[in-house]
């Protein structure tokens, strides 16, 4: 992979990776310093894509993984997050309908594991359950125990926030 | 709510996502800005820490010529000599390893990967590593003494009980220190592969016997070099 189709392909593919970002992070800072670590993790492994596995696959495993490795070492300001998540919950009550229910979904994965945000992320971006496993690595079976787990914990999140503020 | 509206909601807070953020000649800017840097931090420790020895081997011998050619002066100095040596292959094995994780492979995979490579050799790097302050220390000492007294008074500093107070401290406070740090990241490791997992517990389970098997190698050969040290001040005590 040459330095223009390396170009051409970030260009093609930065939405999906800035949804990584989002996914993982709240803070603006932290999103722009996730992009920026997968963009030189996917310079840093152009050279070993040999097309075996799809372009999509690669970018969203490169991703990913510097997604939870960075998430990982974050911990402590995830917990800040967290907390802070927590006392934006009463707020977001005069919030327009549909950005409540942004906010709510994005403080449900803030609670998730970080593998569990890679499986739901991947799982919204309308993946199949093997190509899910494909980039997490597991069995697609282990997939669907996990997604229904997931999706769950959301629900619970979800209503906890809308009994609170209803 | 229920998974239609899940996945709504998501495309709803997605629906620019897929607008251009940056256009081509900004990223190509940004992609020449880090083309350089693709050393990573473990990387760049490494580095370092080989330069260190490095240093600290060219100091012994500087200090053979010195303090004079004497038996325990080259004794000592060729121990310690060989020891940095060695200290300085295992930097290079633990570099081969570290670029062997692949990140662009399964997230379970490369997390078990880097799971691996911190329980098994990130620990031994911390030993390695560790194990250099005594040595830097003990050739502080010896150029000291040499600055002083204008000649080398090796058997004078190896007999001295506060010698190896020192010794000792600077093993162990950076030691403990990066410990610390070192066992947080564990810690982080084993819940995120642990959480849910159940069907890798196995695996981990082997993992971390291996990293337990290992710890008491290290252990013994650290009692092995103490041992031989004190037979090379006893031997020469004889002599």
């Amino acid at each position: 992979m040459n330095e223009e189709e390396f170009d051409r392909i970030v260009l093609e593919y930065q939405g999906v990776i800035w949804k990584v970002c989002r996914t993982f992070f709240r803070d603006e800072e932290d999103i722009k310093d996730l992009f920026q670590d997968i963009l030189l993790n996917l310079w840093k492994g152009r050279l070993s894509f040999k097309g075996i596995s799809k372009l999509s696959t690669w970018i969203y495993r490169i991703s990913l993984n510097q997604a939870i490795d960075k998430s990982r070492k974050n911990r402590l300001k995830t917990t800040e997050l967290t907390v802070s998540v927590s006392d934006r919950e009463a707020d977001i009550q005069n919030t327009q309908n549909t950005n409540y229910d942004i906010e709510a979904l994005y403080m449900g994965i803030a609670q998730l594991n970080p593998i569990e945000k890679g499986i739901i992320f991947l799982y919204l971006e309308q993946k199949t359950n093997i190509e899910i496993a494909d980039v997490i690595g597991i069995s697609p079976n282990n997939v669907s125990v996990k997604l229904v787990r997931i999706k769950e914990k959301l629900k619970v999140h979800y209503e906890k926030i809308t009994r609170k503020n209803g | 709510m229920n998974d239609w509206e899940i996945q709504n909601i998501w495309n709803n807070a997605n629906s620019n996502a897929e607008n251009v953020r940056f256009s081509l000649n900004e990223i190509k800017q940004f992609r020449k800005s880090y083309s350089n840097k693709t050393t990573i931090l473990a990387h760049r420790l490494i580095v370092y820490d080989t330069g260190y020895k490095i240093l600290i081997i060219a100091a012994y011998f500087c200090l053979l010529f010195l303090t004079g050619i004497s038996w325990l002066n080259v004794g000592l100095s060729a121990a310690l000599i060989g020891l940095l040596l060695f200290l300085v292959s295992k930097n290079y094995s633990l570099n081969s390893q570290l670029k062997r994780i692949d990140e662009s492979g399964d997230v379970f995979g490369v997390l078990k990967l880097k799971y691996d490579f911190l329980s098994r050799f990130y620990r031994e790097y911390i030993v390695t590593q560790s194990i250099t302050h005594p040595l830097f220390v003990l050739a502080g000492f010896q150029f000291y003494q040499f600055f002083k007294y204008s000649e080398g008074r090796l058997k004078m500093l190896l007999t001295d009980p506060v010698t190896y107070i020192f010794l000792v401290l600077a093993f162990i406070i950076p030691f403990y220190a990066q410990r610390l740090t070192y066992a947080k990241e564990l810690h982080d490791f084993e819940e995120i592969l642990d959480i849910g997992f159940n069907e890798e517990s196995d695996e981990i389970k082997i993992m971390r016997l291996k990293r337990k098997k290992k710890a008491r190698l290290i252990i013994y050969i650290i009692v092995i070099l103490i041992g031989l040290s004190g037979l090379l001040v006893i031997l020469d005590t004889l002599v």
